[in-house]
């Protein structure tokens, strides 16, 4: 996400699953939609099937969705800029790329054709494993096959420089002029239900809901929106400083606990943690989650199922399980990766002693002492709250609309004042006369309205954006530039406005700055007087090719930390040690160990399968998921386990070097013999767990609890190696040895 | 350009009478598009409350993780010249009127013939003690339920859900996730396979009983 | 494309099927010779024995096979009630409850006439019904499995259940168990009848059991004769037939079925009558062990067949796919990038 937001200025899929239908060529890149979002795919096989669209395949496995693709390309993990930019490299090199696009749409494109030349196909094929032809062979069937999409998920972010192969995706579309067209565009796929929701809101510890960071503006944005006073939200942190400090984030929290205050952040450590619907088997280096969920003062698991969390740590006490109610329980609106909001009604009450979220929410800021600025804002406030909540399961719709007029409210920066209940509402009743093609309504109260209503929304009468950056319509139906994030002027006083005649129409012809305070605005003032000009409120600015105010401007290869090319660390390093990042330091260079490679010969990569979900507490327990996939096993070559003497169904030891910790950690697992991986990469699916390093921890759930399938978590192996910026976890790519059990 | 819809057939009709339905209720299963992600088995099992072991639907995949790598779903196809219906010594299985394969387990006297008459193996049987199968034969039931009084308690526990009836699709048909798997009124169907061979050409990727048996077979 | 092979278990799982398979099969056999010994040897002592015992040993042959298949049943209690469930009269089940169930009183009353020696006037008319009712009886053992033979479109789906073969192979080797069956009960009716005199008979066993032996032999050059047909049919058959011939002739069956059958069953016995023959005849040694050897080796051989059968019944005719339909694009190569 940081990568797209850095290079267009919007954190998020540019166009929407739907509008695949109109790709001519579809690159799937790091991803696996047949088992990951499976209904994607049936956008994908009709463009296959109607347009006779390329589907290409780019992974380190032949996974379910390569069998649909006309191309499969075998790529070593971790190498995506190296490919990426090796088919730019044969781009340019042919005169394929849309010059006009470039120039008048994007900036830095100079220097980067600079850096492009260092990738030449031999080097690339070198460094990715990929052979010559086929990068010829991709090269030219995007650039004959336009619009089309690049489609990536977590093969190309879990990556210690995850951002800068996500930026590059972005600049093959942008070398293509792939952008803001139908059937164009960078369409990340988000993992979870309405993660892009949770992204949205602030689910990050470096900015508070819409995107407005932690700096002072936007706490007193928020401040007037909560209408709390400013100091009082002071009140609530150490010093000002501290609430301008980006907290830790999910994939290193544990080193708050484990390490000396004196390396962190901040001088004390984290005395206690609460998971609130995440699995601790979906953390990177699980052992040390283990050590921290033993060390730290309180443990606390909001969810439907006894996780991971509550069996893993070996204590007696200070745990604690709140069950919660699941989103079926609760009224709720939820944000697809399409950025489309959808309402969606309460099934039944909470069953049991389940709660829902909210009740849970407000209830411990009830007794935490803030429940009136919690539940509190302009418009007075959410309503339909008992007056004491203790034991209350859930709140009316009434509850859930108000929570969502306040985001309404505020969130204006990615356009979020549209999303009015009552729309989304309206939306549910009349989903019949949405067109498969292009989510438009035809007809009805929702006539031309988008489904979803796509932020950014910018009023209540705005359809919605359902493709990002297309500036082939006007503003009103949904047209826009790219964000002027980073005002007129780079640094380097080149402009950052887009070229005369590159405008949505119905505006002025050119590039234009954002609307003073649009973001800030409540009366949303400022973002109707700019639509009503037929200007975008945030402006009409250029895609960044050159992202100046990053670490790696512009993006460069660097081998993975736990490499397996020696020879490459050295001509490919990683980045220099980080002191303090997201408040623990982050070592780069000093824990990239060309030696591993040889204790350590094969690649380990992990990711999902289609019958669980992350940490699978829930799936796990399903008897029908079950049955389809019992037990968890490890994902070997033919020739790499006959060379280890294994036979299908074996057991063996998964091994990976020493990290944080200082000692090697292992998993037991089955073999499967699949051609799947290729003879260097074994695969390791993540959502098991109940069974550390061999040991089962099947008596630790409480009685009748545990899961009907335990096993091994991938997670216990995976090691060191987290993203630049965005501290994702390198859970794509590391070193392993196997042997017999 | 051919957009592929799939239409639910008796909608416009609903209610639980079928003697107006003339055509026969027909599967395509499309090996273009099976993703084998699932789906449809576990629909089936959790619509119809299909004991462990037993699949009425389950998804075979050939050459996995290689080239041509190709998946397809196997219900029963309610075949026209059923071979079941044609060995089963007691008619516990025969055709109804909409060309549904049926069930009746009240006379099924469990002897396993039909799996072995079965081109598709559809037939299930609950496994059993060491001394084998034991019980009636179970298997898919189109999602119409049994020969007992539709909706009825009875006939939801031997038989599961009765969606024909309520006027709507087979569970597995309806939650697919790429639509590979087809289900309705044989002229619908046969619709949806036109369509999407026209955009595909020659062959298409239809699978059933003729493609699935080439002669000889 | 390579086709799609569903593997289905239920019969092999368990003893039932195979076990009714050999003694249905059997006392088809024993219920034959016998009755022919009885029609044709007008009267002589060897051949009256002969029948006698055959006669005795069909009754519990027959009944523990007819148990045994409604045993394999979900719902014996159903199929004990056949003739009132039992209303498709095309499915072989129909037709093979119907002939176990006259099969199985005829028997019974046949053995009856020579117990209690109802004369030979009722006896061998019994006679003349149960020659081609045993008959039936063996070659239907066959039918049930090759049953696609009522299939609609003439196609059948386990391959190894070849129609054209499987019955006659049964009634052979129906004749060749049920002979050795005889051979061996009258061996030990021999030993019996020395303690127990008012078995009466007795007699010169020896004889008949050597006599029962050489038909045997014939049987089991039948056979043998059939089962290379039944081979040669599999192996130049349809891609079903194929695989099945694999599984049988090399594939994880071939032990069973070269070791367990064609060698248990055919050829060892057939070789011990030669040893046998040569040793009485030419060295005047009874040597009586090598038959009942030879018969007990011709049971097993045969219990076999019926099992590896079964089992084979596990592959069913291979599924085809439609050929890719998806042109991929074709690029032509790029000057200087190869590919
Ligand atoms: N069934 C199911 N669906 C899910 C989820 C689930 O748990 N189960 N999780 C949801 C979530 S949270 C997310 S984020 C998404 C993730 O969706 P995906 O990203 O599709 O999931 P993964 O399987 O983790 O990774 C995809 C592929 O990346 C490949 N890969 C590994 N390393 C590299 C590399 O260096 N380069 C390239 N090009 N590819 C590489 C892997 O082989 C794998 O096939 O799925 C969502 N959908
Ligand atoms: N090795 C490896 N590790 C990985 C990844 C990988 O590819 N490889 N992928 C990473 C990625 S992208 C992600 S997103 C994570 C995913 O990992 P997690 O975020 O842990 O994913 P889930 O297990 O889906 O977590 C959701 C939890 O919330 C619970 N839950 C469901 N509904 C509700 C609700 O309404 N309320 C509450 N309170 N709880 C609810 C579920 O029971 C479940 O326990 O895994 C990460 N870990
Ligand atoms: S699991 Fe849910 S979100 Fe995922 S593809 Fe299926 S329907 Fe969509
Ligand atoms: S059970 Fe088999 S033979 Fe009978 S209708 Fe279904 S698929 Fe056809
Ligand atoms: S198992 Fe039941 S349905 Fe199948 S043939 Fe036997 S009696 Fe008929
Ligand atoms: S039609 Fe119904 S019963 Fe048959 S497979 Fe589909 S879901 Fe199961
Ligand atoms: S749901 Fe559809 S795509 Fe998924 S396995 Fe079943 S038939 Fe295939
Ligand atoms: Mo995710």
């Amino acid at each position: 996400m940081a990568g797209l937001a850095n290079v267009f200025g919007y954190g998020a899929m540019t166009n929407h699953q739907n509008d695949i239908r109109n790709s001519r060529a579809i690159m799937i890149i790091g991803m696996n939609p047949a088992e990951n979002h499976p209904i994607s795919m049936q956008h994908i096989l009709t463009a296959k099937e109607t347009n006779r669209a390329v589907v290409i395949s780019v992974d380190p496995r032949f996974t379910k969705t390569s069998a649909f693709a006309n191309k499969y390309v075998r790529i070593r993990s971790g190498t995506d800029v190296a490919f990426v930019y090796g088919l730019i490299h044969i781009i340019l090199a042919n005169g394929w790329q849309d010059d006009k696009f470039i120039q008048e749409r994007t900036y830095g494109f100079e220097e980067f054709k600079a850096e492009i030349a260092r990738y030449d196909p031999k080097t690339v094929s070198d460094i990715t494993g990929v052979p010559e032809a086929d990068l010829a062979w991709v090269a030219r069937a995007m650039a004959e096959n336009r619009p089309g999409t690049v489609i990536w998920a977590m093969g190309g972010t879990q990556h210690s420089h995850g951002t800068a192969i996500v930026r590059t995706y972005c600049h093959l579309q942008m070398v293509l002029g792939n952008m803001g067209k139908p059937g164009g565009g960078c369409d990340v796929f988000r993992g979870h239900d309405s993660i892009q929701g949770v992204t949205d809101i602030g689910g990050g510890p470096e900015t508070l809901p819409g995107y407005y960071g932690i700096g002072e503006s936007a706490w007193k944005h928020w401040s007037r929106v909560w209408d709390v006073p400013y100091e009082w939200l002071v009140s609530r942190f150490k010093d000002k400083k501290m609430m301008e400090k980006p907290g830790f984030t999910v994939s290193r929290w544990y080193e708050g606990v484990l390490l000396d205050p004196k390396e962190l952040g901040q001088d004390v450590p984290i005395k206690a943690v609460m998971f609130w619907g995440h699995s601790t088997n979906s953390m990177q280096q699980m052992d040390r989650v283990k050590k921290a969920l033993e060390k730290v003062e309180l443990v606390v698991d909001v969810d439907p199922y006894v996780t991971n969390t509550a069996v893993l740590p070996d204590r007696q006490d200070g745990v604690y399980i709140l069950p919660a109610a699941t989103n079926y329980e609760q009224w709720n609106s939820s944000v697809n990766t399409n950025r489309d909001n959808q309402y969606r009604q309460k099934v039944v009450d909470p069953v049991w002693e389940a709660r829902t979220d909210l009740a849970i929410m407000v209830d411990l800021a009830e007794r935490l002492g803030f429940r009136k600025q919690f539940t509190h804002n302009m418009k007075g406030g959410w309503r339909g709250i008992p007056a004491s909540v203790k034991d209350v399961k859930g709140f009316s719709e009434q509850t859930m609309n108000d929570v969502l007029r306040e985001i309404n409210m505020g969130a204006l920066s990615i356009g979020y004042a549209g999303h009015t209940p009552e729309r989304l509402k309206r939306q549910q009743e009349w989903a019949h006369v949405f067109d498969i093609r292009t989510k438009k309504a035809v007809g009805g109260p929702v006539d031309g309205e988008q489904w979803g209503l796509p932020w950014p929304c910018w009023t209540d009468t705005h359809p919605g954006t359902p493709i990002l950056y297309r500036n082939d319509v006007p503003v009103a139906e949904g047209g826009c530039g790219f964000r002027a994030s980073w005002g007129p002027k780079a640094p380097d006083g080149r402009t950052l406005l887009a070229a005369e005649g590159s405008a949505p129409p119905g505006g002025p012809s050119g590039g234009y700055p954002a609307e003073k305070d649009y973001a800030t605005d409540l009366t949303l003032g400022a973002i109707k007087k700019a639509l009503a000009e037929g200007r975008s409120p945030y402006g009409n600015g250029r895609a960044r090719f050159n992202s100046w105010n990053i670490p790696d401007p512009l993006p460069v290869h660097r081998e993975p930390i736990h490499s397996p090319r020696p020879d490459l660390i050295v001509k490919w390093p990683t980045y220099d040690d980080v002191k303090e990042h997201y408040r623990v330091p982050q070592p780069y260079k000093s824990m990239q160990k060309p030696e591993w490679a040889k204790q350590y010969p094969i690649i380990l990569t992990t990711g999902r399968v289609v019958e669980f979900e992350g940490g699978a507490a829930g799936e796990r327990s399903a008897s029908w998921l079950v049955e389809l996939n019992p037990e968890m096993y490890v994902e070997v070559h033919p020739k790499l386990a006959h060379d280890h003497g294994l036979r299908h169904g074996d057991w063996v030891w998964v091994e990976t070097p020493e990290d944080m910790d200082g000692r090697p950690s292992r998993i037991k697992v089955k073999v499967k013999v699949t051609k799947r991986v290729g003879p260097d990469t074994v695969f390791l699916p993540f959502h098991w767990a109940g069974v550390f390093e061999g040991r089962s921890l099947a008596h630790k759930y409480p009685e009748g609890t545990a899961p009907l399938t335990i096993g091994e978590s991938a997670n216990t192996v995976t090691t060191y190696g987290y993203d630049r910026l965005t501290q994702m976890q390198e859970t794509k790519t590391s070193l392993c040895r196997i042997k017999k059990a | 350009m051919a957009e592929t819809k799939v239409t639910v057939p008796f909608r416009q009709a609903g209610g639980p009478e079928l003697k107006y339905a003339p055509s026969r209720l027909k599967f395509y299963i499309d090996v273009k598009r099976c993703i084998e992600c699932g789906g449809c088995e576990v629909a089936c099992k959790n619509e119809n409350n299909v004991p462990a072991g037993i699949a009425r639907i389950r998804v075979v995949t050939v050459n996995e993780g290689e080239q041509g790598e190709t998946n397809v779903a196997v219900p029963c196809m309610h075949c026209s010249k059923a071979p079941c219906v044609a060995v089963c010594p007691v008619d516990a299985l025969f055709h109804r009127p909409d060309g549904i394969v049926a069930l009746n387990k009240e006379t099924c006297i469990g002897c396993g013939y039909c799996l072995y008459a079965c081109p598709f193996g559809a037939p299930q049987f609950p496994r059993g003690a060491p001394f084998g199968a034991r019980g009636v034969m179970d298997k898919c039931t189109y999602c119409a339920g049994g020969p007992e009084v539709p909706f009825s308690e009875r006939e939801r526990r031997m038989y599961g859900a009765n969606r024909i009836a309520e006027g709507k699709l087979p569970m597995c048909a309806s939650v697919c996730a790429t639509k590979a798997l087809v289900a309705g009124d044989a002229e619908e169907v046969a619709n949806v396979v036109r369509m999407r061979m026209a955009a595909r050409g020659v062959g298409g990727g239809a699978w059933g009983w003729e493609a699935a048996y080439g002669k000889g077979y | 494309m390579e086709p799609i092979v569903l593997w289905q278990h239920k019969w092999g799982l368990s003893f039932h099927i195979p076990w009714y398979l050999f003694l249905g099969g059997l006392a088809g056999g024993t219920m034959t010779v016998g009755a022919l010994a009885d029609l044709l040897g007008g009267g002589r002592q060897g051949f009256r024995q002969f029948a006698k015992v055959a006669a005795y040993v069909t009754v519990p042959a027959i009944l523990v096979g007819g148990l045994a298949l409604s045993f394999h049943l979900g719902k014996p209690e159903r199929g004990f009630a056949f003739p009132l469930f039992f209303t498709n009269y095309q499915s072989w089940l129909t037709i093979g409850g119907s002939v176990v169930g006259t099969f199985a009183p005829l028997s019974l009353a046949y053995a009856a006439a020579w117990y209690f020696d109802f004369g030979r006037a009722v006896r061998l008319v019994l006679a003349a019904i149960a020659v081609p009712l045993g008959l039936v009886m063996s070659l239907y053992t066959g039918f049930l499995l090759s049953a696609a033979w009522v299939m609609p479109a003439d196609r059948w789906y386990v391959p190894l259940w070849d129609r054209d073969y499987l019955p006659v192979l049964f009634v052979l080797s129906g004749f060749s168990t049920g002979l050795a069956a005889c051979g061996l009960a009258v061996l030990l009716w021999g030993r019996l009848a020395r303690h127990f005199p008012r078995l009466g008979g007795g007699g010169d066993t020896g004889t008949v059991a050597e006599a029962t032996s050489l038909a045997d032999v014939a049987a089991l050059l039948a056979e043998g004769a059939w089962v290379y047909l039944f081979l040669g049919a599999l192996a130049s058959g349809t891609l079903g037939q194929q695989m099945a011939f694999g599984l049988l002739t090399r594939g994880e069956l071939a032990p069973w079925f070269w070791w367990g059958f064609v060698a248990t069953g055919l050829a060892v016995p057939m070789l011990a009558s030669l040893i046998h023959l040569v040793a009485h005849r030419v060295f005047h040694v009874p040597a009586r062990w090598i038959l009942y050897a030879k018969f007990v080796l011709v049971l097993a051989g045969g219990l076999v067949l019926r099992y590896t059968i079964v089992w084979g019944g596990d592959l069913k005719a291979p599924l085809v796919f439609p050929p890719a339909l998806f042109q991929v694009p074709t690029l032509p190569p790029l000057p200087g990038l190869g590919g």
